[in-house]
């Protein structure tokens, strides 16, 4: 097991991609740290950098306080789980989890041992003498996972294992993976775009985008602090309500709509912000909600425990990259999250009440989070 | 008839209209079939009812019917022996040059260095060049007295060899031609084999510490097995055809050294006029060559 620094990495493609750039980053002996970001963010380049699979253009890297920047991949003693599983077809299950063994030429006896005991762990007992084609994709991914465990590495690097699997599956091998990991708690590297996988997984979740690290914390943090308008997103699902608003006094003003501040009303007058309201902070105003905002529902999601209510307020979007593009028409489509069971139709209006404390602030033209005293005191 | 199977009460009306269907199609397919009679089964057969005769040209009267007498007399004759022997040592002296030299400028130029594209265009001109013009090209160069092949042996201080005049000189200079024309095709099809190929299982091996040389051996060569038997059958199998290069520089020659099943076929036929034997020969290297076919087609299959 080993602690892996990454000290301002970079790395170019040609003269015109610049895939990772500058990019420093520590992960703890026994870590699972996920990276995670939207497609060519850079994160597949970080694990093929740290396997040796490419050379950094710029930067050092460390696995275990040894300096493997210029190490090829065998000596860095790490174990890789590919997106495509990239098991060897022409060998069964046995060989392919006994190959990288036995290129280390560890003897026969101890590779039997090590492969049975990992094949036990996984469950693929009965399908040692298969080959990959005759396997199903869990079963392949199984096998992979395998073949990085049975080396024992000083870490794990894996590139969107999951993936290929069916949601159903995925659900499923996300428990198993976590469950592996706390009974080995190998240092692990993960990369995915699915944010559910970053969140459940990770110790610590490392969001990139365009080959920058935007924000490195634990999954609660990244989802109740977001440090910049990317970060507030593309973490979580539904995404973060991103509205253009304004501070009037005590008062966040919206477009036509006008809400207290109350506690947080610390920023100065005329301020434009952008306004974060997460979907689960918004709930159908009540005779005591003398502010609300109201807007026409537009569509309705019953996910069964709960039911989405996107609704079109008259207000400014905020553009970002991660996910909170609205659909085409005027003003925003806001996302509210409510208990199963309410009853909104599409073309009814509704009327929809938050609590202050729940608002975060960002700068429109730096997309920086505005930090406030009530916002460090917590949610 | 149980109601609601869709089978079952499909058998009314569509029926007939499939039917229509698979005529039409076998009236479209007609003309390739008519077209493959005409030019390969009715000369198959017409070769074994004269391999069954005694038909020569040398004679204006009508052969008679002999049964098995032509191929009993061919498979006993040492000369057949001989040529089946040569048949066989040309192939494995050709395979052993060819495989690996194809495979090695497959992986070279597989690796998208500077300079490749262009490389690999010049790797191809043999192949496109018509053999008979390949085979007097290279007899001209192998020439014992005005070859340049002579000419360099004897610039770095060697002795000018006899190619086409000794019989192993003869061979070896056989297998260079057919090899200087089939080795950028044995390169063509291993690099479109490594092409096809997936990068992760190489990069999981190098991953996994396997040097080079172990990646090649225990994941590029296996992965790249289907493709090498396809490749060894071809040009199993255009060895049993070789013949214009043959003609060319040696004609089976010095002696029957280079003669191999194609070159004594055409000798017997066209130089002796024993058509009925000729046609004997034909039909069985036409037979020997069957397992390569059958096990083509069975390779072939499964890869699809």
């Amino acid at each position: 097991m080993a602690r892996i620094v990454l000290e301002h990495v970079s790395k170019r493609f040609g003269d015109e991609v610049e895939a990772v750039r500058d990019v420093s980053l520590e992960i703890a002996d026994g870590e699972f740290m996920v990276l995670v970001g939207p497609s060519g963010c850079g994160k597949s380049t970080i694990l093929r950098i740290l396997a040796g699979l490419e050379e950094v253009t710029q930067g050092r890297v460390l696995i275990g306080e040894r300096d493997v920047t210029n190490l090829a991949p065998k000596e860095r003693d790490v174990a890789m789980v590919f997106q495509s599983y990239a098991l060897y077809p022409h060998m069964t299950v046995r060989d392919n989890l006994g190959f990288g063994l036995r290129i280390r030429r560890t003897d026969r006896a101890e590779i039997a041992e090590r492969v049975t005991s990992v094949a036990r762990i996984l469950g693929l007992e009965p399908l040692l003498d298969r080959r990959p084609a005759e396997l199903s994709g869990g079963q392949r991914q199984r096998v992979a996972m395998g073949r990085a465990i049975v080396r024992r590495p000083q870490a794990f690097l894996m590139d969107e294992p999951l993936s290929n699997l069916d949601a159903k599956l995925r659900v499923q091998m996300r428990a198993e993976l976590a469950r592996l990991h706390g009974r080995l708690g190998t240092t692990t590297v993960y990369v995915t775009h699915d944010q559910t996988e970053a969140m459940t997984l990770g110790h610590r979740v490392a969001v990139l985008r365009d080959g920058t690290l935007q924000q490195v914390d634990a999954p609660q943090e990244l989802y109740a602090r977001p440090r910049n308008l990317f970060v507030a997103g593309f973490i979580g699902s539904p995404p973060m309500n991103l509205l253009r608003g304004r501070v009037r006094g005590r008062f966040l003003e919206l477009g036509t709509h006008r809400l207290p501040l109350g506690s947080r009303a610390e920023l100065p007058d005329q301020t434009e912000v952008v306004v974060g309201i997460r979907p689960e902070h918004l709930r159908p105003a009540d005779a005591s909600d003398d502010h609300a905002l109201v807007a026409p529902v537009e569509v309705v999601e019953e996910l069964g425990s709960e039911v989405l209510v996107f609704a079109r307020l008259d207000v400014e979007p905020a553009r970002t990259e991660g996910g909170a593009e609205l659909l085409a028409g005027g003003g925003a489509l806001v996302c509210a999250r409510l208990p199963a069971g309410s009853r909104f139709r599409p073309g009814t209006t509704i009327r929809l009440a938050l609590d202050p404390a729940e608002l975060r602030f960002f700068d429109p033209a730096s997309e920086e989070a505005i930090p406030l005293r009530a916002a460090a005191l917590g949610r | 008839m149980r109601r609601g199977d869709p089978q079952a009460d499909g058998l009314g009306s569509p029926a007939p209209r499939r039917s229509l269907r698979e005529r039409a199609a076998l009236l479209y397919v007609a003309p390739a079939w008519i077209a493959m009679l005409a030019v390969f089964a009715i000369p198959l057969l017409f070769a074994a009812y004269l391999s069954l005769r005694s038909e020569t040209l040398t004679s204006f009267l009508p052969g008679r019917f002999v049964g098995l007498q032509n191929y009993r007399g061919e498979l006993t004759s040492p000369i057949f022996l001989d040529a089946l022997r040569t048949t066989l040592i040309l192939m494995a002296m050709a395979l052993a040059i060819q495989l690996p030299a194809g495979l090695g400028l497959a992986l070279v130029l597989h690796r998208e260095l500077r300079g490749t594209r262009l490389f690999r265009s010049a790797l191809l001109i043999p192949m496109l060049l018509t053999p008979v013009a390949v085979g007097l090209m290279w007899r001209f160069m192998f020439d014992a007295d005005l070859g340049i092949i002579g000419w360099g042996l004897e610039q770095i201080g060697l002795h000018r060899i006899d190619w086409l005049g000794d019989p192993w000189p003869a061979r070896w200079a056989i297998v260079i031609v057919d090899s200087w024309q089939a080795i950028p095709f044995v390169m063509l099809l291993c690099l479109a084999g490594l092409a096809g190929l997936p990068d992760a299982p190489f990069e999981a091996a190098i991953v996994d510490g396997a040097s080079r040389w172990q990646v090649f051996r225990y994941v590029t060569l296996p992965m790249l097995a289907p493709v090498l038997l396809v490749v060894t059958m071809i040009r199993v199998i255009d060895s049993f055809k070789l013949f214009d290069i043959l003609f060319i520089l040696t004609r089976g020659g010095p002696g029957t050294a280079t003669q191999t099943l194609g070159m004594l076929n055409y000798n017997v036929g066209f130089n002796f006029l024993a058509t009925s034997r000729a046609a004997a020969l034909g039909i069985v290297l036409t037979v020997l060559a069957m397992p390569v076919y059958v096990l083509w087609v069975r390779v072939t299959g499964r890869s699809r």
